[in-house]
This record gives C-alpha cells, sequence and structure tokens, in this order.
C-alpha cells in the first residue's frame, strides 16, 4: 500500500510539474510593502534594501478574451429551475434587483455578464457593477434564474416590480426527503450495530 | 480485511451505502467545491494564471485535477469529486482498522451507515477525509516505529489539508535522531511540489495563503457561542496550549490526534459544513454517543445550507440546498422555513452539537482513562 501511495505522490508531482511548466513568465520587480513599516534604522540597511526590490518571475497576465466562469459553474447556477428571458432595449441605464442570479448578454450570447454579487465567488471580471446598475450599450439579453421558491424572491428592473407567477410546477419540500432520510439510516443504525454489534 | 466481505450482510450494507451515495451523486446537484477546484482545473487547462487558490497547488492536482479526469467516463467536475471523496471514506476505514484498536465489522457499518458521511460525500465532495486518513496512517506507522514512511504520510495529509500540521508535534518523541529523520523526509516531501513550479513566486503565494488561512478565522459560527469573540482572537495560542496539555496527559498519538481535531474546530468557530468531518474519527471511537451525535449533526449540516440565505438574503443555489434533480425534474425547490423558524431551529441544533461535541470529547477521555486503569 505504502508503495502505491509513493508512486501516487510522483504522478501527481509529474502531472504538477507538466502543468506548470507551460505558463510563460515575465520578470517583474517586487516592492515589498511589509518592509517600510519596519525602524528606519532597519530599513534603510543594505540587506533591506536588497530585499524591497528583488526580482521575481509571475505568470503573465491572464487573457480575459477567454471564457473565465467554467461551463459547469455557469450550468449550475443558471440552467436549473426556470429562467426569465429579457430583451433590453440599447443605450439606456438599468439597474436589476433580485436575490437571485442575473446573467446579461449579448443577443448572441458570446459575452455575457453575471450579477455583482457573484464577483466575489470567482474573483472574476464578469460580475456587473454594484447593484447590477449598467448602461446597456446593444441590445442585450437578461435572464434572471428562479429556481427556489420563497416569498423573498422578487424581481425589480429600474425600481419596477415584475410580477411572476409559476404555472405547472413541480414543488419539493427538501426537508421532507431529509426526514425520509434520517430516518430509513437510522433504521438500519439501529438494526445493524446497536441491536448486532456491540462492540 | 478483503476476508471481512465473505459476511453476506457486511457486504449488502457497504453495497447499500454506495447505493445511496451513488444516487444522491447522479440524482441531486449538491454543492461540490466548484468555486475553487473547476476554476483552477479550467483555468490551468486554458493556460491562464492558476494562482490565487486557497490551498497548495498539490492539493489542487489531488483530488481536484483527477475529479475533471473523470470526464472520460462521462462524469462532470462535481460528480468526480464526489467519487473520489467516497474513496476517501474507504481510506478513512483502512487508516483507522491499521490502528488495530476497534472492530472492522464495526467501522465498515458505521462509516457506510453514518447519515453525516452520507450527506457529506453525496451532496458536498471536500478533501478533509483526505487529510485526516493520511494522518492516521501516519500514526499508525509512526506506532510501528516506521517513521520515514510516518513523516511521508503525514506530509502528503499536510500538503493535501495544510491544518493538520498542527498535530506534527505529535510525532515527536524523546528520541533526537528520529526526529530528526522525520523532520527531514517530511520537509522533502513537502516542499518537493512547490520547487517543482521552479518558481519562487508561486512559492511564496502559497505560503502567504496557506499562513493566512492557518491564522484566520471561520466566519460561521454557533450563534450562543458566548466565546467565540475570545476563542477566535487567541485561536492559535488556545491550539498551542491544547497540544502541549494533550501531549502531556494522553499517551496514544492516534488518541492526541483524534482530540485536538474537535478542538481546533471549536476554538476557530467551524461548526458548519465540511469541518463536521473532522469529527468522524472521535465519534468513531465514542460507540452509540457517536452513533446519535452523528444524527444531529447531520441535521445541523442540512440547516447550515440554507444558513447564508437567511443571513444574506442571497438565493445562491450552491448555498440554498438546491435540490434541482434529474428524478422529479429542475424544476422549484421550497425554503421549508421562514426566518422565525429557521433561526429557533438553528440555533437549536447548533448549541446541541456544541455541546454534543464537549460530551464526545469527555466521553472519550473517560473512556480511555478507564481502559487505562
Amino acid at each position: 500500500m505504502f508503495r502505491c501511495i509513493l508512486i501516487f505522490y510522483l504522478l501527481i508531482n509529474v502531472i504538477l510539474f507538466i502543468k506548470f511548466d507551460q505558463f510563460e513568465y515575465q520578470a517583474q520587480y517586487e516592492d515589498v510593502k511589509m518592509l517600510s513599516k519596519l525602524p528606519n534604522k532597519i530599513y534603510e540597511t543594505k540587506f533591506i534594501q536588497s530585499l524591497n526590490n528583488f526580482t521575481i518571475k509571475k505568470p503573465k497576465e491572464k487573457s480575459w478574451n477567454k471564457k473565465l466562469l467554467p461551463d459547469l459553474t455557469q450550468a449550475r447556477f443558471i440552467n436549473y429551475g426556470t429562467s426569465l428571458n429579457f430583451t433590453l432595449s440599447e443605450k439606456k441605464n438599468y439597474c436589476v434587483k433580485t436575490n437571485k442570479l442575473v446573467k446579461i448578454s449579448s443577443m448572441h450570447q458570446n459575452y455575457f455578464e453575471l450579477s455583482s454579487y457573484y464577483r466575489k465567488y470567482y474573483g472574476s471580471n464578469r460580475g456587473l457593477p454594484q447593484n447590477n446598475c449598467f448602461t446597456n450599450l446593444e441590445q442585450t439579453k437578461i435572464f434572471v434564474n428562479f429556481d427556489v421558491l420563497n416569498k423573498n424572491n422578487f424581481l425589480k428592473i429600474n425600481d419596477k416590480y415584475i410580477d411572476i407567477k409559476f404555472n405547472d410546477t413541480i414543488t419539493v419540500n427538501p426537508m421532507n426527503l431529509f426526514y425520509t432520510f434520517i430516518f430509513i439510516i437510522f433504521m438500519f443504525n439501529y438494526l445493524l450495530i446497536f441491536k448486532n454489534n456491540k462492540k | 480485511m478483503i476476508k471481512i466481505f465473505e459476511n453476506k450482510q457486511i457486504l449488502l450494507a457497504v453495497l447499500a451505502a454506495i447505493l445511496l451515495r451513488l444516487l444522491i451523486i447522479f440524482l441531486f446537484l449538491g454543492h461540490g467545491d466548484l468555486d475553487n477546484g473547476s476554476g483552477f482545473v479550467e483555468n490551468l487547462n486554458s493556460q491562464q494564471d492558476p494562482l490565487g487558490m486557497p490551498y497548495p497547488i498539490f492539493s489542487h492536482i489531488f483530488p481536484y485535477y483527477f475529479a475533471d479526469l473523470f470526464k472520460f467516463l462521462n462524469f462532470n467536475f462535481s460528480q468526480g469529486l464526489r467519487i473520489l471523496t467516497l474513496a476517501s471514506e474507504v481510506l478513512l476505514v483502512i487508516s483507522i482498522h491499521r490502528l488495530k484498536i476497534i472492530k472492522l465489522k464495526y467501522l465498515i457499518y458505521f462509516i457506510a451507515l453514518n447519515p453525516f458521511l452520507i450527506l457529506y460525500t453525496g451532496l458536498q465532495g471536500q478533501i478533509d477525509l483526505w487529510a485526516i486518513a493520511f494522518t492516521l496512517l501516519a500514526i499508525s506507522e509512526a506506532n510501528k516505529n516506521r517513521i520515514l514512511r510516518a513523516a511521508f504520510l503525514f506530509s502528503l495529509a499536510c500538503l493535501i489539508k495544510p491544518m493538520v500540521i498542527i498535530s506534527i508535534f505529535f510525532f515527536f518523541n524523546k528520541n533526537i535522531k528520529d526526529n530528526f529523520n522525520f523532520l527531514i523526509i517530511f520537509s522533502l516531501t513537502f516542499i518537493f511540489p512547490f520547487l517543482l513550479t521552479f518558481n519562487f513566486y508561486i512559492i511564496l503565494k502559497n505560503i502567504f495563503i496557506i499562513f493566512s488561512y492557518m491564522t484566520a478565522s471561520k466566519n460561521e459560527t454557533h450563534i450562543a457561542w458566548f466565546l467565540t469573540d475570545f476563542t477566535n482572537t487567541y485561536s492559535l495560542i488556545l491550539i498551542i496550549f491544547s497540544i502541549f496539555f494533550l501531549k502531556l496527559y494522553i499517551k496514544k498519538t492516534s488518541d492526541q490526534f483524534i482530540l485536538i481535531l474537535p478542538i481546533v474546530l471549536l476554538m476557530k468557530g467551524g461548526l458548519s459544513s465540511q469541518y463536521f468531518s473532522w469529527l468522524i474519527p472521535l465519534l468513531i471511537f465514542n460507540y452509540k454517543l457517536g452513533i446519535i451525535s452523528s444524527f444531529i449533526f447531520s441535521m445541523n449540516y442540512i440547516l447550515s445550507y440554507f444558513l447564508p440565505f437567511f443571513k444574506t438574503g442571497s438565493l445562491v443555489n450552491s448555498n440554498a440546498f438546491a435540490l434541482n434533480n434529474n428524478l422529479i425534474g429542475n424544476n422549484m425547490v421550497l425554503i421549508p422555513f421562514d426566518d422565525v423558524s429557521f433561526n429557533i431551529l438553528y440555533q437549536i441544533f447548533s448549541n446541541i452539537s456544541l455541546f454534543l461535541i464537549l460530551a464526545n470529547i469527555i466521553y472519550f477521555i473517560y473512556r480511555g482513562q478507564k481502559k487505562n486503569v
């Protein structure tokens, strides 16, 4: 078993080496701001000054034209439940308020942005500005995903409340499924561990 | 170990447990670690800058990169990650079995039928159990005086989840030569993956990220834990004190490690989500109390899925226990509580969980002392 783990460790390192070898790096001066907090006498020494401007190799900057939000994550947030589609006319200011995901995309869907709230999840530049307010330069599509039923679920575009009525929806109460699961598992535990195998 | 499966009852229970986990994985959407994992793998594959990750690069190859390889079997990343979590449960069984403390039959039943572990693997898929299992394997090797192997396995655990590094002190003994050998192998194994990047920037950034994660406290904590402010501020000092006392008063290395996990959990206020998995070794050794506690913890775990919605008002799928599934249809999920009921329920369960953790720690120490007498 130990040998298997050792081989596994080496395999991971090989993958790591191959994957990280693909990056192009560029030399940059790193200004270590922490050092400036040192007392003057120490800060001005030759050693600290040499540390203050040392060269590092950084990976080249991200090319933002590539898709940064993975397909899977998009599917995870957009393709479930019901998504409402609207077309927004061009050259107009919009503010969208909702507690669900908003996706704004060009008509051909080759460019998109998500609710500003989602920006912090991915460190992505695909997030809308704060409060989801933006100026629409071209005709765009807006998707608002509603897959959770709650009285607090709402949609307001430019402070105009949009009433949403759902027909023919199957509603699932997750707690009922959970209680059933807990009951079945408890019975198994009772029969197989508590009764048969005291220790 | 494989002989145990000649017992049909065990074989059936294990098969049923695997089937149940697979059903949850493939029918329900669950959480997964999509934010960190899939973004990293996609960036890596498209030759984008992969930095900004919260764990060492090693743990992003294992298991995150391997989860992506499941696409060749037509499974998506999220499903792959959770199938790997299922494998970590198997490794946990092997590692605890190697300690030769409890009966294998009970151990298999416990892991297979534990409600929290079923939900943890099925709905979430995380890396915590890998680190715990590798540490326990390292302890079993250290018990056999195989210091070099123990150092290597412990280093693997730290590469996967740096938080377990706090238990390094439990591996040291009075033999200076053994300690020296342990440290040399541990350091070499730990540093090697970083060196392979041939980039000082990546190494520095990873060290900074690891350190900031170790010293930062978790946000989501139990509501009525009145000492939270104190424990969060001084968590590092309190953890060091706990290590000192455990080393002084608890004899077995495995017991020391089993006890430090819940202590760290309480000090850092991470009583939610996947952090309940840190309690699993403790619960296994506490038999009936451990099993009953697992049910309470799984209730608390499910409630913690709804917590972000009631805290922030944002209905983020991954946090809102999205049960959109292939069985009933990608349709609508109810939030089954109003604000007041949720707060009362969460308060009750999080506080019961807190006292159950303390009860489990006390019971574990009491049982250990009783055995020694």
